[in-house]
Parts: structure tokens; sequence; C-alpha cells
């Protein structure tokens, strides 16, 4: 079991560390993509709560390591948006289909950004003069952006897992 | 079911604020420390990868932007080469225009100023430019038998059909053409200039008892109706004089390239 733990801890870590030195430091455009959230979402839809829960505080705290907000913010960033996946995935996408699982990365995107927007906002307030990011253009465009290369990479990663495994759907919902 | 979910939220949420303390308290430090030196390495190679990508495509995007910029600069170069052209032409033409004005209000000649339209296409190579055409005719005042000179005044011809829109051009070398003329000698020969297959005049029934020679200017001897005196017409080239002819001929070379007519002035009475 620990074994495990330790298995799902470094692969969260270096998922996080790819995600901050590779994907993020990338042209703009690409650099949007947020592959960790993505992945989240699919270890929440295939492995469950838990497991989800560990990649959430793993993945924050490679995040926090990595970066020079206060310590835990992206902590409490990823789990917070997990538990709200959590909450989506059990109560609105239940079916495990494609469509559900895009709406659902589109969803945790939102929240992931609304929160660490809302935090960083929060945070450089007092020392800084920003205009208010849900006002800002830049923000939706980012946002977007984003929401498509992530929405792009659920559609590969589900099909790829529809493949390895049978614990996803089919694209169509059943009734 | 719902209990055990909230009693996970509730582990995590406590692992959080322990490791945010601990932090704080400096004893994380020493694990922050190891895993930021064990992975750093890794990570130094992975960021070195990423810039090579970013740079690769960065070049690659500036190579295609460079490649869209030549070709815009080449289409630019292109159109401005045409307007270029355009331009040249319209100075030409304004020069011509300038020139015409200048010898018309000098002589104070009533004119119509034309364009030539087209040049008739003619499959004998001995009526070149047997059927210029300009547009200007009956309804603009032009009539048969006028005059038509160019920008400097050189005649070049003589208006032949007249339509309500458009005239005939009878060059002075034309076969046609028939222009009273006097050759500027001591003895102001007159006579009639008739024009020889597209190229040249001749002034024949010159009496031998007349000197002219080669280098004398033809002009008109206003002897026409409607076509005044002194009109430049060519020059004399060859004066054929043989003693047991009764008269002489001189060939007379016209002073314009007819091939560069585009603007020309008839005038009128």
């Amino acid at each position: 079991m620990y074994l495990r733990l330790a298995f799902h801890f470094l692969l969260a870590l270096f998922l996080s560390i790819f995600q901050l030195t590779f994907i993020q430091p990338l042209f703009s455009w690409a650099g949007h993509f947020n592959l960790v959230l993505v992945v989240l979402v699919f270890v929440l839809a295939l492995s469950g709560f838990d497991k989800a829960l560990i990649w959430a505080l793993t993945l924050g705290f490679g995040y926090d390591i990595y970066n020079f907000l206060p310590f835990g913010f992206f902590m409490i960033c990823f789990l917070v948006t997990v538990i709200i996946a959590e909450f989506l995935l059990r109560n609105f996408f239940t079916d495990k289909s494609l469509y559900s699982l895009l709406a659902l990365t589109f969803f945790v995107a939102f929240v992931f950004e609304f929160l660490f927007y809302s935090g960083t906002y929060v945070v450089s307030w007092y020392s800084r003069d920003i205009a208010l990011f849900l006002i800002q253009k830049e923000f939706w465009l980012m946002f977007f952006q984003g929401v498509l290369w992530n929405s792009v990479a659920a559609f590969v990663f589900f099909y790829f897992f529809n493949f390895v495994s049978n614990r996803l759907n089919a694209v169509f919902l059943k009734h | 079911m719902s209990r055990i979910r909230s009693k996970k939220i509730l582990i995590a949420v406590i692992v959080v604020i322990a490791l945010v303390l601990l932090h704080y308290a400096r004893v994380l430090k020493p694990v922050e420390g190891f895993i930021l030196s064990s992975t750093q390495p890794i990570s130094a190679k992975i960021y070195k990868f990423s810039s090579f990508v970013k740079d690769t495509y960065s070049h690659q995007v500036q190579a295609q932007d460079q490649s869209q910029k030549i070709k815009e600069l080449k289409k630019e170069v292109n159109s401005l080469t045409a307007q270029n052209a355009e331009l040249r032409n319209l100075r030409e033409e304004n020069q011509k225009l300038r020139e015409y004005l200048d010898f018309l209000k000098e002589k104070k000649y009533e004119h119509i100023l034309a364009n030539i339209v087209s040049q008739g296409v003619s499959i004998d190579p001995q009526e070149k430019n047997a059927h210029i055409v300009i547009d200007k005719g009956g309804n603009h005042g032009i009539e048969s038998g006028l005059l038509v000179v160019n920008e400097q005044g050189v005649a070049i011809g003589k208006i032949g059909r007249v339509k309500p829109e458009s005239a005939e051009l009878i060059l002075v070398t034309n076969n046609e053409a028939k222009l009273a003329c006097s050759i500027q000698n001591s003895d102001k020969t007159s006579g009639v200039v008739e024009g020889r297959l597209g190229l040249t005049m001749e002034m024949n029934l010159i009496p031998q008892s007349e000197k002219v020679s080669p280098g004398n200017m033809v002009v008109t001897s206003g002897l026409e109706k409607d076509i005044p005196r002194g009109l430049v017409v060519g020059k004399v080239i060859e004066v054929d004089n043989s003693k047991n002819e009764v008269w002489q001929q001189a060939t007379v070379e016209p002073l314009v390239d007819f091939d560069n007519l585009t603007v020309v002035s008839v005038l009128v009475p």
C-alpha cells in the first residue's frame, strides 16, 4: 500500500514538474494547456476520489515547492478543485462518457483558474494596483485557449483509456 | 458514503494545514530541499528541452513571417513598378500636351486635340500606319483634308475619312497623301509632296533650274485650303537631278517617328 502511495506521489510530483518546466514555458498559446488538471479529472474518473485526493495534494505540494506564492496556496486550489470535481462527477456527469468528461474538464479548468486568479489577486492586491481578472479580456482569451487544449487532451486520454480499460463509457449517453 | 467522503476531505484539509504549518515552522525545509535538489537536474533538462522546442517553433514562425513579408514586398514592388510605368506614361503624355500648348499658343492656331485610338492592321507591310484612327470626328468639328500636327508642330498627315466620333489620319508618308509644300532653299521651290510606301516622301516636277540640296527643310506652302504656311513636313535627303531629265526629284524624310504617336492635334480653320 505504501509502495503504491509512493508511486502515485512520485508520478504526481513528476507531472507537476513537467507542467511547470516543460508546458508552461512553451509559447504563449500552448503554455495555457493544463495537463495536470486533465490528468486529475481522469484519475478521479478512473481511480476514484481517494487517489484523486492524493494526486491533488501532491500536485499542489509540487507546485508550492516550485512557486513563490504563499506555501499551501496550490494545495488548497487543487484540493478545492478536486472536491468540486467529485461533486460534479457524482451529481451531474455520472455516466463517464466522453461528453461528461469534456464538460467536467471545462468546469474543473474554470474552477481552478478562478481559484488561482482570485488567490493571486488577493495576494497581490495590497502591493499592486491590478484590475480584477474577470473583467480582463486577456484572462478569458487565455482561459479559452487553455480549455481548447485541455479538451483536446481529454479527448485523446478518453480514447486511450477506453482502449486499455472498460471503466469509461462509450461516446454517447446511455438512457 | 457521504460521511466517508467528508471524512476524507477533512483528512485532506488537515494534511494541508499540517504541511503549511510544518513549512512555516521550517520542519519541512529538509524535505523540500531534498525534493528540489533531486528533481532539479531533471527539471533543468526538461526546461532545456522546452526552450529548444520553443526556439524551434519561434524560428519556424519567424521564417514563415519573413517569407510572407518577402512575398508581400515582391507584390508591392510589382505594384509600384506598374504604378511607375503608368506615371512615366502620364509624364510623357503631360510633356507632349505642354509642348502642344506651347506650340499652338505661339502660333495662335485653332486646334482639336485627339488621341490615337488604333493603328489599323494591314497584311501589306507597305501600308504600315496606313489607317491611324483618332478619337475625334465630325461631331467635334473635324473635316476631311485638315492638317494634323504633332506636339512640336511638325505636320504628320491629313484627315481622310471622317465619322461622327472618329476620323482617319493619313500620314504624310502614305501613298495616298499629297501635300502642297515648299523647300526652304534660295528659290523657295514649291511643289506637291507625296508619300512613298509609308516610309518617305517625294517632291516631283522641280525645274532643273532650281537648286535643291540634301538637308533643305520642306514646309507647307499654304497654297492648300485650310492649311497654314510654314509648318515643317520633313527634310530633303536625296535629290535626283539627272541631266537628261526635264524635272528634278527630291526625296524627303519625315522628322517624326510615327510609331510613337499617341496624341495629335488637328488644325481647324
